[in-house]
């Protein structure tokens, strides 16, 4: 870590060229050393937060009239978005939301929704116009956008919302004095979320019935991030410490992976699902079976100057790139296919997430709540 | 990138998987499985043999990780957990992870030889636990273990995550902390001076760490791990874990006035065992599960 400061002070901003000055250091671990990336700001807007929560990106057929994709971001004060080829935003507004927006902004049908721990809001995507609020009765969770709808929760009942207009279209209650805090997901028929009263339970789209639920509390206590890696099956990280695929059509647990220490998030993308762990290792696993495809030590808690910082950031991933973000502010960009890694691009302080834009581009929050836009070069050959 | 390695310690679990399943499933041959006792046979002469081949015939084992043998063949179906294994493993290097063998360390009441005066080379040392001043029980005989102090030296990760075990766990930081929770964790201006910058300070409580609330900001995007909020005083009386227990039964990590049973100042001074053993290690080894499991069936000596 020291290393580190001693780089990002000779850095001054941090977003300028560095090339190869890790390359003489031996690497404890007998690893490749790893390869240091040039950054190149490409464009930085001010978006009148301090501080930022995720930026989504938004897909060229979402962002509507503008007809290029977008990137979407909200703080502590302002949602806005803006268009990476453009220095000024295309809409920035206050979004009065108590607390400020603590969730990524999340989009669909033309809609954006900023979201705080005690309010909802809705913007028209293509210029920013409000739509609705709604306040929590106690305490909204990540919110799920699914075409016209909004899955969210509010305390330990699970709401469907209409995403045009606010309005309640159904109220599912799990069981008291627990939250439903992380996101449910949304498939053509089903809603699947995960309380903290240790249950799963897939309910009706269009009516919130009960269709089946799973009690696993004795084995993963209860859940934390899910994700759709097809219309049959999920993958589900547990409390305990472990990673589940799930049958959708029944709740069956099809594979179980154990990770040895706490999964905080995990990312799903294609035949494969992603995760860090902090017993130092980001593991690739394949979706269909759980089998291990690859795993990168990322520290060994020995002091290396090449062991990362803790991952707090999502990881993230572009085309063929996994894309890490650590504590120390260091962007580690690996290949999805084996696990190894690229470059590593040492940044000033930004925010912890990542969102990529392509292989080549990613959307940081820098440290004062600045949107960037940063191009990765790739780094010279060993 | 690091391919598996097949010589680390929670890599070499899945080989003794193996073996396990080999010398149960070798009492499953066709033959036998053809032979299906009958009812009568079953309820005169319960059978953990017959109750596995019979969750074997309906498809409920499926083994996955690499504690799974020792979860499925002994954890789930209630094995008596003999004291002789847990002698072994006090005898054993690298029993519960990277490090020496617990009676290195421990091996007798005297103060000036074992550290702590615990004797782990007895069951009565074991069941007393330390003795040197202030004595303190390890755990308590059929009790859930895994809060216990021996449960916690085993599993939990001394923070900030990565501190070295020679890290000074009575900095001045640690004990503005201690000091606070005795006074009974009020929400004053020792708090606000004091204590709550500790959380937002990066080294603060050990050189080249994180400050706390880089991992435990609050329940929102990106999540905060164990939806820890350590920003407030609002999100640190709350606890861990509000998530899953309600905002009342969340675990607390501070009990005012009392801060040798507070999760947050446990965390600050306890080194998980063996000494110097890395985060890296799975914190639920095969061995630590089972060492829990010998506790909660009443840590018999037998």
């Amino acid at each position: 870590m020291n290393h580190r400061r001693l780089w990002l002070q000779a850095l001054g901003l941090g977003l300028v060229g560095v090339r190869g000055g890790l390359a003489a250091e031996t690497w404890a671990d007998a690893a490749p050393v790893p390869r240091i990336g040039a950054t190149r700001l490409l464009r930085r807007w001010l978006t009148g937060n301090a501080r930022l929560a995720p930026v989504s990106f938004v897909p060229r057929h979402e962002a509507g009239a503008h007809c290029s994709p977008g990137l979407l971001f909200s703080g502590e004060t302002t949602l806005g978005l803006v268009d990476p080829h453009h220095e000024d935003p295309l809409w920035v507004r206050p979004h009065a939301l108590p607390g400020g927006a603590v969730f990524r902004p999340r989009t669909a049908a033309g809609t954006a929704l900023g979201a705080g721990r005690d309010t909802l809001g809705a913007w028209r995507l293509m210029d920013g116009e409000p739509l609705w609020r709604r306040p929590a009765e106690r305490q909204w969770g990540v919110p799920c956008l699914s075409e016209d709808a909004v899955f969210v929760g509010d305390g330990h009942a699970l709401l469907a919302l209409d995403l045009a207009t606010g309005g309640l279209r159904w109220r599912f209650a799990a069981t008291l004095d627990t939250l439903i805090s992380y996101a449910p997901v949304a498939t053509r028929e089903l809603v699947l979320v995960g309380p903290g009263d240790g249950r799963l339970y897939a309910l009706d789209r269009d009516t919130g019935q009960l269709r089946w639920e799973r009690n696993r509390q004795d084995d993963w206590k209860y859940l934390r991030q899910l994700h759709l890696a097809s219309d049959h099956l999920l993958i589900a990280g547990g409390y305990t410490e472990k990673l589940y695929g799930i049958d959708l059509a029944n709740g069956d647990t099809r594979w179980t992976f154990s990770a040895g220490n706490f999964i905080n998030s995990h990312h799903v993308v294609g035949d494969g699902a992603y995760l860090w762990s902090p017993t130092g290792w980001i593991y690739a696993l394949d979706i269909e079976t759980g089998e291990v495809r690859w795993r990168h030590l990322t520290t060994g808690y020995r002091g290396s100057p090449h062991d990362w910082d803790p991952l707090v950031a999502e990881l993230a991933s572009s085309e063929d790139r996994l894309f890490a973000l650590d504590l120390g502010h260091i962007l580690h960009v690996l290949a999805m296919a084996g696990g190894e890694e690229l470059a590593r691009y040492p940044l000033a302080a930004v925010q912890p997430f990542v969102t990529p834009l392509d292989r080549r581009q990613v959307a940081l929050g820098g440290g004062t709540g600045e949107l960037w836009l940063v191009a990765l070069d790739e780094p010279a050959s060993a | 990138m690091q391919p598996n390695d097949p010589a680390s310690s929670a890599l070499a679990w899945p080989g003794l998987a193996t073996l396990l399943l080999v010398a149960v499933t070798g009492l499953t041959s066709p033959a036998i499985l053809a032979d299906k006792p009958d009812q009568d046979d079953q309820q005169a002469s319960p059978s953990v043999n017959t109750d596995w081949i019979e969750d074997l015939r309906a498809g409920k084992i499926t083994l996955a990780g690499d504690d799974a043998a020792v979860d499925m063949l002994i954890l789930e179906r209630h094995i008596p957990i003999p004291y002789d294994y847990i002698a072994t493993l006090m005898r054993t290097p690298n029993a519960f992870g990277q490090g020496v063998a617990s009676i290195i360390c421990h091996s007798s009441k005297d103060p000036a030889k074992s550290y702590r005066g615990l004797d782990l080379s007895t069951c009565e040392g074991i069941r007393a636990g330390a003795t040197e001043p202030p004595a303190r029980r390890l755990f308590e005989p059929g009790q859930p273990a895994i809060k216990g102090v021996l449960g916690r030296r085993m599993r939990n990760n001394r923070m900030p995550l990565g501190v070295h075990f020679s890290t000074h766990p009575k900095a001045e930081s640690v004990m503005a902390v201690l000091n606070w929770i005795n006074a009974g964790a009020k929400n004053d201006d020792y708090f606000k001076d004091q204590v709550l910058p500790l959380f937002r300070t990066d080294n603060a409580f050990a050189p080249g760490s994180p400050a706390c609330t880089h991992c435990h900001m609050s329940n929102q995007e990106p999540p905060s791990f164990h939806e820890l909020d350590m920003t407030s005083y609002e999100g640190i009386m709350l606890g861990a874990d509000s998530v899953a227990k309600g905002v009342d039964k969340a675990t607390k990590i501070v009990i005012p006035g009392q801060p040798l049973d507070s999760g947050l100042y446990q965390h600050l001074v306890e080194d998980r065992m063996p000494p110097g053993i890395p985060p890296t290690d799975d914190r639920d080894h095969p061995n630590t599960l089972i060492l829990l499991r010998w506790i909660e069936q009443g840590a018999n000596c037998q």
